[in-house]
């Protein structure tokens, strides 16, 4: 039997805020073309999780392995020269700088100085017309763009950095049926290349819809990871509330 | 050209402070016959050099959502710590007319005056970005603090008396261009292509929208924030020598209320409060449109009670269409 | 004049016995004054406060608490407050609020202790033990005498007026418009604030000049700073133009001195805080009342002819 090709793992991760234990024993891995999916209430420990791995905050105890090799992340830096790119729900652009510049945030392509705006915005047109994404302008603030727009952009943006790990912090939250339709479409072309893909959301039939793998956590501890095709939604959403499996 | 009601209001934020600068001109010009001589065109743009200079860092400052409290009472320290090197101390400095004997050259009054800016600038940024403490709080202090350095380093009064060479840049022409209003240009152009073109620009801009992504991107946004106040000081080490050299004496009062002036350049130019929106360009038609209305009423001899009411009048229409504008991108 | 001589010397007698009588209880003990002017930024203050502490020091036995208003009336309040619970045998103040700063020296009469008002008056407060000042509105008046005298011809005058509200600036206005005002001879072609400052007082000069289609004879300044600012803006268009101020700070005597100004108005400072200082000794130390609550010192024009002689501050003119 031919060995999964693990690009994360994280294994018995320990975290505590001022001794209250906000993950416990917490073990999960990730494949390439694989979606998983975390769910759990508010405080189940998802975010933590998550943030540990993007750098955001440390761990306590435990081991990170990406491709096998062991790694510390110490901040967000980090995280990103290691192929771990965070979409968050807010955070992901400058609402005042149009596509391209956000495309190239603190990866400017310059000439003598001088910004090659002319290039950028070529490149990332390139790039999101390969996703097969249409936005209205790309001359415009992204705050004039939809939030599905906004979306495409922050992931076409870590795309084009080569990530290898993309976590996506309630990426439909704020979107439309149809919006929400296009970064299922977005997840499916990113499995095709190689892409593995934590996906955190408060939606369960988008978790079903778009994930492999479900990852169910409350009160910091893992309850079980499940293959969405053997469970139903109810078995998840019982031990979302529950807890056992 | 509007595709749509969000980008109408928009643009019309952008265009307001150039529509009022044009109505005022038109309003004036009408009413005065010699408010379009070349001498009042170069009156203004003289007028305006000097608190331009300092808007055009503090339209770093603001677009990166910092404020810059302490700029008035820092010209009075620079231009004095300038008349203090130029004189080479404290004596003859109630002189004035024909005895203007400096100990040291103008240009060792300028770096004096430019260093200092530069260090203040760079307290009130290290204050801001390492001790967290609110930008409007540190430059509050520094307002006082400033103040009260040029209170004991001129003991109180006026030092005055500067030889020709030295007052020539506050004062003196190239042609009929006064040369505040050339190395005022000199620095638009400069600012305008750092802004708009340069990686440093889109950083600022960067910062000012969504810090957190800016940091998130890799950005240093310590070093962004702090480099606007030096650049801030900078300008107001550079405009306090000017001030000095063409009023001929730096005194602890110079720059009284300077503060507001700037900040009102600044925000009537289209650089919002709330960072991330602004230009040079917008900069100098708030300039333009602060140092038009002061000069044309009083041409017209409009009394200073209506003046105020009118400026204050004026401040808030331009500032209400550009929040017409910010309220377009909130959708 | 003999009978105030004769008067101070029985009151100084009987002090002297006194103080010879009680010897050990009556002598030693320094007499504390909290002096408080508007704010230490203006040069005017700045020496008002230099010559209280030098007359302090040449009467002798005398503590100064020194307080700066930083033009702030929260803050004057403040400091006279303290001062009452310090409590501090007289108070000379120069109150920033002709009403605003009642109040707390009220308070202060109410806990016994004597207050002199110098050159700024407070209003409403009949306790006050005296006031010794310069009436603004007759340095105005002086300003304009000056004019007419200069130019018994006529003349156009550009008037350059003090922050929009500040009583000398509302004051001095007054006393011009007293003299000028009715004489057609006399015209005033535009009248401006330029806030007390030389920045200022350049530029609306050079609003001003630009706009009038014929340079004006006079332009009258209500402050020195002003003057001092309109002179380098007349100077730089080369223009022949009579300018005054008022103040009579060194810069602006030396100013007189050169001819570059025609004349500043002295309204003796130092002569007004000395006096001050002495009514409130003298009544502390030997209860002797001044005859006048009121001491208004005239102010006069320095010119060429006279700055030798009436500047107040002719020894720190270089």
């Amino acid at each position: 039997m031919e060995q999964p090709q693990y690009i994360v793992q994280m294994n018995n991760i320990y975290k505590s805020f001022n001794g209250v234990k906000a993950l416990k024993d917490v073990s999960i891995n990730l494949q390439k073309n694989e979606v998983v999916g975390i769910v759990g209430h508010n405080g189940a420990g998802k975010s933590t999780l998550i943030k540990i791995l993007s750098g955001a905050l440390h761990k306590d105890t435990g081991s990170i392995l990406i491709e096998n090799k062991l790694v510390e992340i110490s901040d967000p830096k980090d995280a990103r020269n290691m192929g771990i790119e965070t979409i968050y729900q807010d955070l992901a652009l400058a609402g005042n700088l149009d596509v391209a510049s956000n495309f190239f945030l603190g990866n400017e392509k310059t000439k003598f100085f001088f910004l090659r705006n002319k290039f950028m915005k070529k490149e990332s047109k390139r790039v999101l017309q390969e996703l097969k994404i249409k936005i209205k302008s790309y001359s415009v603030p992204v705050d004039f763009l939809s939030g599905g727009q906004r979306q495409a952009v922050a992931i076409g943006r870590a795309i084009y950095n080569k990530a290898k790990v993309l976590i996506m912090d309630e990426p439909t939250a704020a979107l439309g049926i149809e919006e929400t339709r296009m970064v299922g479409d977005l997840i499916n072309q990113l499995k095709k290349q190689d892409v593995g893909i934590f996906l955190i959301s408060h939606d369960i039939h988008d978790v079903f819809d778009f994930c492999d793998r479900i990852a169910i956590m409350k009160n910091g501890e893992l309850v079980d990871i499940c293959v969405s095709d053997e469970v139903t939604k109810d078995e998840v959403v019982s031990m979302i509330i529950k807890g056992t499996k | 050209m509007f595709k749509d009601r969000k980008n109408f209001f928009y643009y019309l934020g952008v265009l307001t402070p150039i529509i009022f600068l044009i109505l005022l001109i038109l309003i004036f010009s009408s009413l005065h016959p010699r408010f379009l001589h070349p001498l009042n065109i170069f009156n203004v743009m003289r007028q305006i050099s000097i608190t331009g200079l300092i808007a055009l860092g503090m339209t770093f400052v603001i677009i990166v959502r910092g404020i810059d409290l302490s700029v008035g009472s820092l010209i009075a320290l620079c231009g004095l710590v300038g008349a203090v090197i130029a004189k080479g101390g404290l004596v003859e400095r109630f002189s004035v007319g024909l005895d203007t004997e400096l100990a040291n050259p103008w240009y060792w009054a300028l770096a004096g005056s430019v260093l200092i800016g530069l260090l203040a600038g760079t307290l009130n940024g290290v204050c801001i970005t390492k001790l967290k403490v609110p930008a409007f709080v540190v430059t509050l202090g520094g307002l006082s603090a400033y103040r009260g350095t040029a209170l004991i380093v001129s003991d109180g009064g006026p030092i005055s008396g500067f030889n020709e060479a030295y007052r020539w840049i506050g004062q003196g022409k190239i042609g009929m261009v006064p040369i505040p209003v050339i190395i005022f240009l000199v620095f638009i152009v400069l600012c305008h292509i750092v802004l708009k073109y340069t990686v440093y620009g889109r950083h600022i801009y960067s910062v000012g929208g969504n810090p957190e992504a800016a940091r998130l991107s890799g950005i240093n946004i310590n070093l962004i924030i702090t480099s606007t106040y030096i650049i801030t000081g900078f300008f107001v080490g550079l405009s306090a020598f000017i001030l000095s050299a063409r009023l001929n004496s730096s005194e602890a009062v110079a720059g009284m209320g300077y503060e507001l002036n700037v900040i009102a350049i600044v925000v009537v130019g289209g650089t919002s409060l709330f960072g991330g929106m602004g230009s040079i360009l917008g900069t100098i038609i708030g300039a333009m449109l602060f140092g038009v209305l002061q000069n044309g009423l009083v041409l017209l001899n409009v009394s200073s009670y209506i003046q105020q009411i009118i400026i204050g009048i004026i401040l808030i229409l331009a500032v209400t269409f550009d929040k017409f504008s910010k309220s377009a991108r909130q959708v | 004049m003999k009978l105030l001589l004769k008067h101070v010397f029985s009151k100084f007698a009987l002090v002297m016995l006194a103080t010879l009588y009680f010897s050990g209880i009556a002598s030693a003990k320094d007499l504390v004054i909290m002096t408080s002017l508007p704010s230490m930024e203006f040069p005017f203050f700045v020496h008002m406060q230099k010559m209280l502490d030098q007359e302090a020091k040449s009467i002798g036995g005398i503590k100064i608490l020194s307080a700066d208003g930083q033009n702030r009336v929260p803050k004057q309040t403040a400091d006279v407050e303290s001062a009452i619970i310090q409590g501090v045998d007289g108070i000379i103040i120069s109150p920033i609020d002709v009403n605003a700063m009642a109040p707390a020296l009220q308070q202060a009469i109410d806990a016994g202790i004597p207050v002199v008002t110098v050159d700024r008056y407070v209003g409403g407060v009949p306790g006050i033990y005296a006031h010794v000042g310069a009436d603004n509105v007759k340095g105005g008046e002086a300003q304009a005498r000056l004019i007419m005298k200069q130019f018994p011809n006529g003349a156009t005058i550009v008037n350059l007026q003090g922050q929009p509200g500040a009583s000398p600036a509302i004051d001095r206005n007054k006393g011009l418009h007293n003299i000028l005002d009715g004489k057609s001879k006399y015209k005033i072609v535009a009248e401006q604030t330029a806030n007390w400052s030389r920045d200022q007082g350049m530029s609306v000069t050079e609003n001003i000049l630009v706009g009038l289609s014929s340079p004006p004879d006079v332009i009258n300044g209500a402050n020195d700073d002003m003057a001092l600012g309109a002179m380098e803006a007349v100077k730089a268009r080369g223009l022949n133009v009579k300018i005054l101020g008022f103040d009579a700070l060194p810069e602006a005597i030396a100013a007189v001195r050169d001819g570059s100004l025609m004349a500043t108005v002295e309204q003796f400072p130092g002569g007004q805080a000395k006096t001050a200082l002495n009514l409130l000794v003298n009544d502390l130390r030997s209860s002797m009342k001044p005859y006048n609550r009121v001491i208004s010192l005239n102010p006069i024009t320095i010119t060429s002819e006279n700055y030798r002689k009436n500047a107040e501050r002719i020894g720190e003119v270089k």
